[in-house]
């Protein structure tokens, strides 16, 4: 049914929408890249820009040299820093190199993985695809032929399989077309097993442990995925639920809005606003650096002391579930009422 | 045989019954149901097809509840929706297709049985033609084809001569007469004469609950010597009729105006003459409705 499915999303026009979307978002992301560690240029008081004309290794160098001077100056003078200085003093112990490495190529690959343009491309086409997963079925009149059918759950089933399917290839795929874009501009990917923080231009001081570029990838990759499956699989619940494309994408727009929203609450209790303040979608979406990986805290539930961020993380996983089981709650007491 | 047993059948939204303790049993033939609209039809329909749940009753279909059945007995369903749609974009033959997939049918089987339907309601020569631009019969037509997709042994059938022209609908009532020796069909309507030529039994339901229930002879014999025609060339008294007796019909002729009227008493005119009851005049009696002029 799965095939159908997608026969059915790309006869219609978002299908190519969407297609159009993804091959635009491709493209546009083959210019899009960073600064490399072997580049530098700023623009001066009277904007005009200068370009570092030293060789790539020397400016790569001085950068590097500066990221372990920060490192290594982290003082601690509460929690939060003395749980930072640990890590710090952690990575300074654990590097095996202690000048620049080439790392071109995770660098950019870094940079496209989590690229704002990408995320909010990304969610646009989720939400096209899975806003009108099943109002389209009412809207068409079929919903009635599939739910009286023996094979309406494989059906339902299948719709929910989409929203865990496509996001996974839609930005499998992107990734794939972007790695061998800088397997071409930059050659092979080298030195993975080095410290993250040699790819990470801001924040690096805050990095939640000792993690090698490969390990800092993967987790970024996962998170990624993670927002976009949820947030397809709550756009596909919001249209198994509504009447029409306007109230489900309402729905999603809603449920990915409302964190942020309410970080602007501040009565609400201080613990809720720490949660929301880091793990809201917005913010995810838009500045998902300053989440994967990185240290932001501690916060007390019941006398248990739990890191911020990996909060968030479960709560981002519980998330998912919670919209796994109500799509199926849906199918199962919702659409036969 | 097949046997479905609707027993107690009540579905509630709110304080409003949309069913009221139905219960009839249905085997192999045509069984009409027939009333205005709002009276409950389609919600009959829907929990047959299990598209609703019943608040209270239940539906056994050989014995065993339909719930408890689930896909097994969806399996053994064929239904045309009175809201029937279409995926515009696709042809008649792959919306067959998809609708062969979802009742499980195998690429074989489906491939034999898409031709052989759309061979039977005449879309064979426009099935590589995408649906969208189809005329509203025609889409009706797929309907019914995709209803019959997995011959099914219980066909619900919600107005599906709606939108079709005279000779498509005595083709599409041969075509039921002709398939329903195995199968349970519940036909709804408001053509009467389709119900008239097909069913069995037709069951008359109102505001929610069944009113009549009966071949056509017994529903029949309920307004003999209730139905009368009046001939009059007095415009004057011909507008009398009417304010003082329900009125079925009235026919304008060169010389006079006939009218047939339905009456628990015989009309006190010159020209009164009793008269075969029709199902026209029943439909008209129990629902005084306007739409059922359309036969």
């Amino acid at each position: 049914m799965i095939n159908w499915e997608l026969k059915k999303i790309f006869k219609c026009r978002t299908g190519l929408i969407v297609l159009v979307l993804f091959v635009f978002l491709s493209g546009i992301m083959v210019f899009l890249n960073p600064t490399l560690e072997t580049e530098n240029s700023y623009r001066n008081d009277k904007y005009e820009l200068i370009v570092d004309t030293r060789p790539g290794n020397e400016i790569a160098q001085e950068k590097f040299d500066e990221k372990i001077k920060q490192i290594a100056n982290t003082n601690a003078n509460d929690d939060f820093m003395n749980k930072i200085g640990e890590i710090s003093r952690d990575n300074l112990k654990f590097m095996k190199y202690k000048e620049y490495k080439e790392v071109n190529f995770y660098k950019v690959i870094n940079y496209k993985a989590s690229h704002p343009f990408m995320s909010v491309i990304m969610v646009i086409i989720l939400v096209l695809i899975f806003s009108n997963i099943y109002v389209d079925e009412k809207i068409s009149g079929v919903d009635s032929i599939i739910l009286s059918s023996e094979n309406k759950l494989k059906v339902l089933y299948s719709k929910l399989g989409l929203a865990i399917i496509v996001p996974l290839i839609m930005y499998g795929g992107y990734l794939i077309i972007e790695f061998l874009v800088t397997l071409v501009k930059y050659g092979a990917p080298v030195n993975g097993g080095l410290e993250a923080f040699r790819i990470i231009d801001n924040g690096f001081i805050l990095l939640n442990g000792t993690y090698t570029i490969n390990e800092y990838l993967v987790l970024k990759i996962i998170t990624m995925l993670l927002i976009f499956i949820s947030i397809s699989v709550f756009s596909s619940f919001f249209s198994f639920i509504s009447n029409n494309s306007l109230a489900s994408i309402s729905g999603i727009l809603i449920f990915i809005g409302v964190g942020k929203v309410l970080t602007l609450i501040k009565f609400l209790p201080s613990l809720l606003l720490n949660i929301l303040s880091v793990g809201n979608y917005v913010d995810l979406i838009f500045y998902s650096d300053r989440f994967v990986g990185m240290y932001a805290g501690n916060v007390n539930i019941l006398g248990i002391s739990l890191e911020l961020i990996n909060l968030c993380n479960g709560i981002l996983i519980a998330t998912l579930l919670t919209g796994v089981i109500l799509c199926i709650v849906t199918f199962k007491k919702v659409l036969t009422r | 045989m097949n046997k479905l047993e609707i027993r107690n059948l009540t579905k509630t939204y709110g304080r409003k019954k949309a069913n009221d303790n139905i219960t009839v049993t249905l085997q192999n033939g045509v069984y009409g149901l027939l009333g205005p609209n709002g009276s409950g039809k389609t919600t009959i329909m829907k929990q047959i097809t299990t598209l609703i749940e019943p608040t209270k009753g239940e539906i056994i279909y050989n014995g065993d509840n339909i719930k408890t059945l689930d896909d097994k007995y969806r399996a053994l369903i064929g239904y045309l929706p009175q809201e029937f749609g279409v995926y515009k974009n696709f042809s008649a033959k792959q919306f067959l297709q998809y609708v062969a997939a979802l009742k499980g049918l195998s690429k074989k089987e489906s491939r034999n049985k898409i031709d052989e339907l759309l061979n039977l309601v005449g879309l064979y020569d426009v099935r590589n033609k995408v649906v969208g631009k189809f005329s509203g019969g025609m889409k009706r037509r797929v309907g019914i084809a995709q209803a019959l997709l997995n011959d099914p042994k219980i066909l619900v059938l919600d107005e599906p001569t709606a939108g079709l022209d005279p000779q498509e609908r005595a083709r599409f009532r041969n075509l039921l007469s002709q398939i329903s020796k195995d199968k349970i069909i519940l036909l709804s309507t408001h053509i009467i004469s389709d119900i008239e030529s097909i069913a069995k039994e037709t069951i008359m339901i109102k505001n929610g609950a069944i009113l009549m229930k009966g071949n056509h002879r017994d529903i029949l014999s309920a307004m003999e010597g209730k139905v009368y025609s009046i001939k009059t060339n007095n415009e004057e008294e011909a507008v009398e009729i009417q304010n003082s007796y329900k009125t079925v019909n009235i026919q304008r002729g060169v010389d006079d105006i006939e009218l047939r009227v339905i009456s628990d008493n015989m009309p006190p005119y010159k020209t009164t003459q009793v008269v075969e009851p029709k199902f026209e005049d029943v439909y008209m009696f129990y629902f005084d409705l306007e739409n059922s002029r359309e036969v």
